[in-house]
Parts: C-alpha cells; sequence; structure tokens
C-alpha cells in the first residue's frame, strides 16, 4: 500500500469506522435512539457522540481523522500538481484544511452534558466543515476532471462525479447541510447522508493513488 | 520543505505547543501551580489537560500529535526501506507496528480526560485507563525509539547513514533509556518521593518530541512523488 492509498484508507475508515462504532456503543447504552438515521433521522451525528463511552470514541476518532484529513489535502496537492496551476492547488487545500480544523475545533469542544457544552463553537465548526468541504470538494473536482482530460489516469473519476453531483443536488434542493443544535428530521438525514458522501469521497483516491509514495533520491 | 519534513518538524512542535498552552490556561486559571515541571514536577502533563477551557486545547493537540506521530513512524519504514540498498527489513516493521499501536494508545488516553473526571475518587476506573494508555504509550513510545537506534547503528553501513546522522538519535535514545532505567530502580527500591515521577514524565515527553524531529536533516532528500513522473519533473513537497 502506497502513502497515499493510506491516507484515503486511514481518512475513510477512522471517520466512517468513528460514527458507527459511536452510534453502536451510544444505541447499546443507551445514550442514543435506536433507528436508521439515514432514513428515520431519529438523532444527528453530533448527539450520538456526546454521553457516555460513546463521547470517548467520538473525540478520539474525529479528531484524529480530522488530522488525517488534512494530510488527504496535502497528498491531493501533490497527486496534481502538475497539472494544475499552483493558485488553484492552493485554494482547494485550503478550504479543504480549514474545513477540517473546523470539525477539529467542534468535535474538541464537545462535552457530556448538553448544557455545558459550547455550542457556538461546535456549530460554527462543523458548518464550516460541511461547507469549506463542499468547496474544496468542488474545486477539486474540476482540477481532477481538467487534469484528466491532460492525461493524469483517475480510477475513480466516475464516482467522484456521481459523489459531486449528489452532494450539490443536496446542496440545491435542501439548502445543503446546516448543522445546529436541535436539528429537524430532514437536516439530520442530509446530515448522516453528506457525511458519508465526503467519506467517500475521501475512500475514491484509494484507487488514485497507487503510485503516490515516499521516495528517497 | 518535503512532507516528511514537515512531519518531523510538526511532530514536535504541535505537542509542545498544545502541552504549553494548556499548562499556561490551566496554571493561570489556577488549576496547577505555576513552576517549571521539568525541576520542580508541581504538576504532570495530564493534570494540564483536565480542566476547560485548556481540555479543549490540550484534547485537539494532542490527539492531532498522536496522529502525526502514526505517520511519522510510517515515514521512518519507508525511509529505511529506500536508504542505502532498498530492502525488506522485518525488523522496523515490528517497531512501527509496536510505535502506531503505542499511538493509538495515546488517542485513547486522551480522548478520556475532561473535568468529569473530577473528583479523581469517584471515577477511579477512568483514571486508571488514562494512566495505564499513556504510560504504555510513553514506555512503548521510548523502547520503540532506542531499538530503531540500536538496529540504525547496527545497519549503518547496509542503510548508508552516515554517523552524524545518528548522533543525536543516540543521544536522545541513550537519555531516553537512562530515565527509564532510573524510574524503574526508583520504583523498585521505592525512593519516590514528591515530584519525581512529574519529573520523569515531562523529560521522556520532551525527549521523544525531540527525537521524532532529528529525522528532520535525514528526509531532506525523502519526499511525497507521483511515481511516473521523472524525478527533475517531480511534483514534490
Amino acid at each position: 500500500m502506497s502513502f497515499g492509498q493510506f491516507i484515503a484508507l486511514a481518512s475513510f475508515v477512522l471517520s466512517m469506522g468513528t460514527i458507527a462504532v459511536t452510534y453502536a456503543v451510544g444505541t447499546a447504552q443507551g445514550t442514543a435512539e435506536l433507528c436508521n438515521p439515514f432514513i428515520d433521522g431519529c438523532t444527528d451525528i453530533t448527539h450520538t457522540g456526546m454521553k457516555g463511552d460513546a463521547g470517548f470514541i467520538f473525540r478520539g476518532g474525529m479528531i484524529a481523522a480530522c488530522a488525517f484529513f488534512i494530510v488527504w489535502w496535502q497528498v491531493m496537492r501533490t497527486w496534481l500538481s502538475g497539472h494544475s496551476n499552483r493558485l488553484a492547488l492552493t485554494v482547494m487545500q485550503f478550504f479543504g484544511v480549514l474545513a477540517a480544523l473546523g470539525l477539529l475545533a467542534g468535535t474538541a469542544v464537545l462535552l457530556p452534558e448538553k448544557s455545558a457544552t459550547h455550542w457556538g463553537v461546535h456549530v460554527r465548526g462543523a458548518n464550516l466543515f460541511f461547507q469549506g468541504m463542499l468547496i474544496a470538494l468542488t474545486v477539486n473536482y474540476v482540477l481532477v476532471f481538467r487534469a484528466r482530460r491532460a492525461g493524469l489516469a483517475v480510477p475513480s473519476f466516475a464516482v467522484k462525479s456521481a459523489l459531486i453531483l449528489v452532494l450539490w443536488l443536496m446542496t440545491v434542493a435542501f439548502a445543503g447541510v446546516t448543522v445546529g443544535i436541535d436539528m429537524s428530521h430532514g437536516k439530520r438525514i442530509i446530515e448522516w447522508w453528506a457525511t458519508l458522501f465526503i467519506g467517500i469521497y475521501f475512500l475514491t483516491s484509494y484507487w488514485d493513488w497507487k503510485r503516490i509514495r515516499l521516495v528517497h533520491y | 520543505m518535503t512532507l516528511p519534513q514537515r512531519i518531523a518538524l510538526v511532530a514536535l512542535v504541535l505537542p509542545i505547543i498544545s502541552i504549553a498552552s494548556s499548562y499556561f490556561m490551566s496554571a493561570n486559571a489556577g488549576h496547577v501551580d505555576w513552576c517549571l515541571p521539568y525541576i520542580d514536577g508541581c504538576t504532570t502533563i495530564t493534570a494540564t489537560g483536565i480542566f476547560y477551557p485548556a481540555a479543549y486545547v490540550f484534547r485537539a493537540g494532542l490527539i492531532s500529535s498522536a496522529v502525526v506521530f502514526i505517520i511519522w513512524w510510517y515515514c521512518v519504514r519507508a525511509w529505511l526501506e529506500s536508504v542505502g540498498h532498498p530492502q525488506h527489513h522485518p525488523w522496523i516493521h515490528r517497531i512501527v507496528t509496536f510505535a502506531i499501536i503505542a499511538s493509538m494508545l495515546l488517542v485513547a488516553s486522551i480522548a478520556v480526560l475532561g473535568e468529569h473526571m473530577e473528583p479523581p475518587s469517584e471515577h477511579r476506573f477512568l483514571w486508571r485507563f488514562h494512566t495505564t494508555t499513556a504510560g504504555l504509550f510513553f514506555l512503548i513510545t521510548a523502547l520503540c525509539q532506542i531499538m530503531m537506534t540500536w538496529r540504525m547503528r547496527q545497519l549503518q553501513d547496509d542503510l548508508g547513514i552516515k554517523f552524524s546522522r545518528i548522533a543525536s538519535k543516540q543521544i536522545l535514545a541513550a537519555l531516553q533509556l537512562l530515565l527509564l532505567a532510573a524510574f524503574m530502580l526508583i520504583l523498585i527500591f521505592d525512593l519516590k518521593s514528591d515530584g519525581v515521577e512529574e519529573i520523569f514524565e515531562w523529560w521522556l515527553a520532551t525527549f521523544s518530541c525531540l527525537y521524532f524531529y532529528t529525522t528532520y536533516h535525514d528526509w531532506r532528500d525523502f519526499r511525497l512523488t507521483r511515481r511516473e513522473q521523472q524525478p527533475l519533473q517531480e511534483a514534490s513537497l
């Protein structure tokens, strides 16, 4: 496994795995409601990871995942450099890293007690993640599209296209993901799906980055 | 600066800034004493990350640092397999595996910290969990760094690494070994006194972080690349 593939896989497994394990532990311990959140929207992601052991797993896993996201954007920059101009890459990386830092800060301030949590930081951080990530992924998609036309092999292009299309459809149709303290069922459903799609987008690079390696010259 | 060089730099700077910031915030709020913990041992590293808002900085900074350590160990493995006569080194795989597990223990250790652990007498399990995982992180990381230095010294010719590049690693590994040995002796002969454990903890953490930084100069020509490119046209970081 190349370095690039390691980062792509770790970004996906850690983020999605953390959410899955948190939800499983939360429902088992009675701190989260049991349902299919992708369909029912009975809970949002944040509330699954506040109380009890689920809270520890969520905070540890998501902060670690955010650190991997930051490296993911650095690897993406390396992969596209030579096919994209420096300014576009910088804009892409800036919004990607900003989004990851937003989620990192938003997760770090979560506490077991709802009343004690700094909701201002959490809500701003989570919204920065979803909105910053949408901008970064869109810029990324345009750069990947151009690079592919210029001859760069992009095995995951079809999946990336579908994911970007769905993310934008969600944004246009449902005004995207807007995280709040108490979210409606519809917003919660959108949040779960958007998070999954962003996670899969990170994973798709696993097939693109076979040759992104650390090499000594 | 190449990507591995950035990793080596961040592995030193991020944990130190995180701990220093949370110590400053905690001491400012009166939760821990003002002192020079390397000499006085007035507080543990953990104690600086219990009370909010210092705990937020501590949590975010040290969990992110653990990820940087994991990537650093990945870089070490890739580097040692590509210098000199590139070959498979099973020993480095074993060391890196243990060290990565140790960094995961650090994540677990930090994730449970917070004001909810107060008072300690009512949350013995969480404290025991934190102490065990943090202790294992320090111990395993130090041992892995010592083992790595020892093997690098043994295979110096095969790896084609200059002595000057191992010298700083040897000094830090020797200091860590001395600290661990002295701490074991203190425990065995029951010579513990107030602040000794804390002093050991601060120094061991600092030596570990400094060790991560020693590869900064080693990794000047070690970079992340797309292999299909020609070396001169490399898009490298």
